[in-house]
């Protein structure tokens, strides 16, 4: 029963339901270099210290979301989301590699055998979801392929290693799985009792409680910020500081429990949107007007768009991918995640990874850069402005993204979130120094529309566009 | 979906409604803006240090009247296939974070706190 209760914060209490909260990569990073700082000392037990950072880290968000600082969340603008967004693609996929590098260092045969699944799934994963972009197929086809992409390569992909033969015998590195909602360190039971802890490191954990909050402050709100782009229609109120209360509760929750720390994803989100998202033809504006009764040949018609034009904003998907998860502890569903390998999840990685980077802002003014002006479409706004601007640009995104990604290969990735929310003020203060209001109009936009900012008291004045 | 518009109350800048699809949304959000540049009083309780809880009372304030339709039963395929479409992109990568992080902290965190971590969120 606590299961049950513990489940589905968000999707039942949240005022953004649209955003998906769950466990991710930076929340991982900061538990294993917390727990590379904190066992160097073998007396400290590490769930119990955990459960004091969720303790301290929760009292900050209340603090935070009572006294109204998520309104600071407006100066976030695609600067900052696009070089997160950028970084978080590269970690995924870094973690990919990570995973084959592994698999070599077994055997060279698993390796391979792990090379070849990985890249499978990054290749077929990335032509369905291509596919489902392109003008191939009937409607209908295309969406479900863009559904049910990730399903079909992890099945196909998985079952790959199993084919009798010499691929089965490579005998390649699977997920661990241990008893059905039972911990994975099978001596301890659910709830971790916070006394195990002596007096002096109740207060080492405020540092790391201070670190988690800041890396949630930027990661929630950012992800929020990006499921509300500007280029989705919604049309139901947001909420920043309701939900970052409640992502207090998760944290606090999660500590207890002995759980890694859930928060907002930041693909996951926009994917939650996009999956909501109602596409119509929208008819040119010359064939609005009925003219003369002349039949067109099919093949005549000029081409349709589609458009979005409504999001399904509800509670269902997200309450009931919540529940979903719950469903799958069991042992049964458990054994089916032990088909699993690890070179598909490698794969998962880098198609996750790469579906970040490849539609990312830096890659698209990376790829304007190189791109002979005579082939850059006539209305693209960049061609507005001097070459040598957006190449300043660019370079300031990508130095900023590689000291995100360099940081967070030491052990001083624990300062991560402080970096990360630097690059807000970097923004507002230094980038208006080196570029005319005018350049940064083109160059940056806010990531949200009016709807959702309201909630954090709408554009600054530094943003806003004359 | 079509008493949206009757109940709100509070917020005047509703983009419009799906109704107007022929107008790009560009426009709409430059027409948003300037509707927020003549209300002067735009910069409220909810933005300033001073009034504990404003922001959190504004959020809940303006989403309760949605709160039924956002469980209105829809059964359509759509909400389907997005909720399996959003659960496996949300389980796929946790499971693997998960491996990574149950190798580098010594086996503290495995498949079940991140499924579990995963369903808490919800």
């Amino acid at each position: 029963m606590t299961f049950f209760f513990s489940g589905i914060v968000f999707g039942v209490l949240a005022v953004q339901p649209i955003s998906i909260v769950g466990f991710t990569g930076l929340i991982s990073l900061f538990n294993y270099t917390t727990y590379n700082i904190i066992s160097r000392n073998s007396q400290v037990p590490y769930l119990s210290f955990m459960c004091w950072v969720a303790i301290w880290a929760a009292i900050l968000h209340w603090l935070i979301a009572i006294f109204n600082l998520v309104t600071y969340v407006r100066y976030m603008t695609n600067f900052t989301a696009e070089i997160f967004g950028f970084y978080v693609g590269a970690v995924y996929i870094q973690k990919g590699v990570d995973f084959i590098i592994d698999d070599f260092r077994e055997t060279s045969t698993k390796g391979f055998m792990s090379v070849l699944v990985a890249f499978g799934f990054f290749f077929s994963y990335w032509v369905l979801t291509h596919v489902s972009q392109s003008g191939y197929f009937t409607r209908t086809i295309r969406d479900f392929l863009i559904d049910y992409a990730m399903i079909i390569c992890v099945i196909f992909w998985s079952g790959f290693a199993y084919i009798p033969g010499n691929l089965r015998s490579t005998n390649i590195q699977r997920l661990a799985i241990t008893t059905a909602y039972q911990p994975t360190v099978s001596t301890r039971s659910w709830f971790v009792n916070p006394s195990d802890l002596s007096v002096g490191y109740v207060f080492i954990a405020i540092p790391f409680a201070i670190l988690v909050t800041a890396l949630f402050y930027f990661d929630h709100n950012v992800s929020s910020l990006t499921a509300q782009a500007k280029h989705y229609p919604l049309r139901k109120p947001a909420g920043f500081h309701w939900d970052f209360f409640l992502l207090g509760w998760t944290t606090i929750i999660a500590g207890f429990l002995g759980l890694p720390y859930p928060n907002a994803l930041v693909p996951q989100c926009a994917m939650h949107t996009d999956a909501l998202g109602q596409w119509k033809i929208v008819q040119p504006a010359e064939n609005q007007v009925p003219t003369a009764t002349v039949t067109i040949h099919k093949s005549r018609r000029p081409a349709r768009q589609y458009s979005l034009v409504k999001i399904k904003e509800q509670r269902f998907t997200n309450t009931c991918q919540g529940l979903i998860c719950l469903v799958t502890m069991t042992g049964p569903f458990l054994a089916c995640y032990a088909l699993i390998s690890r070179a598909v999840l490698a794969g998962v990685f880098i198609a996750i990874g790469w579906g970040s980077i490849e539609v990312s802002a830096i890659t698209r003014q990376a790829l304007d850069l190189v791109r002979d002006p005579n082939h850059m479409k006539i209305d693209d706004p960049l061609l507005q402005i001097s070459r040598k601007k957006i190449f300043l640009y660019t370079l300031t995104m990508l130095i900023s993204f590689g000291a995100l990604f360099g940081i967070s290969q030491t052990i001083a990735a624990i300062g991560f979130p402080i970096l990360v929310l630097l690059l807000i003020p970097f923004r507002i203060i230094v980038l208006t120094k080196w570029f005319t209001s005018e350049e940064l109009n083109i160059l940056d936009s806010p990531v949200a529309s009016t709807l959702p900012l309201d909630s954090i008291g709408g554009l600054p004045d530094v943003l806003k566009t004359s | 979906m079509d008493n949206l518009d009757s109940k709100n109350t509070n917020i005047s800048d509703l983009p419009p409604n799906n109704e107007s699809i022929d107008i790009p949304f560009d426009n709409q959000n430059v027409e948003d803006e300037n509707k927020i540049d003549t209300n002067s009083g735009y910069l409220s309780h909810y933005t300033s240090i001073r009034y504990p809880c404003a922001g959190m009372i504004r959020d809940v304030k303006i989403r309760l009247p949605y709160y039924l339709s956002d469980w209105k039963l829809t059964l359509s395929y759509r909400i389907f296939a997005a909720t399996i479409r959003i659960f496996f992109l949300n389980t796929i990568p946790a499971l693997a974070y998960s491996l990574d992080l149950y190798l580098r902290s010594n086996h503290y965190y495995g498949v079940n706190e991140a499924l579990l971590a995963s369903a808490l969120g919800g």
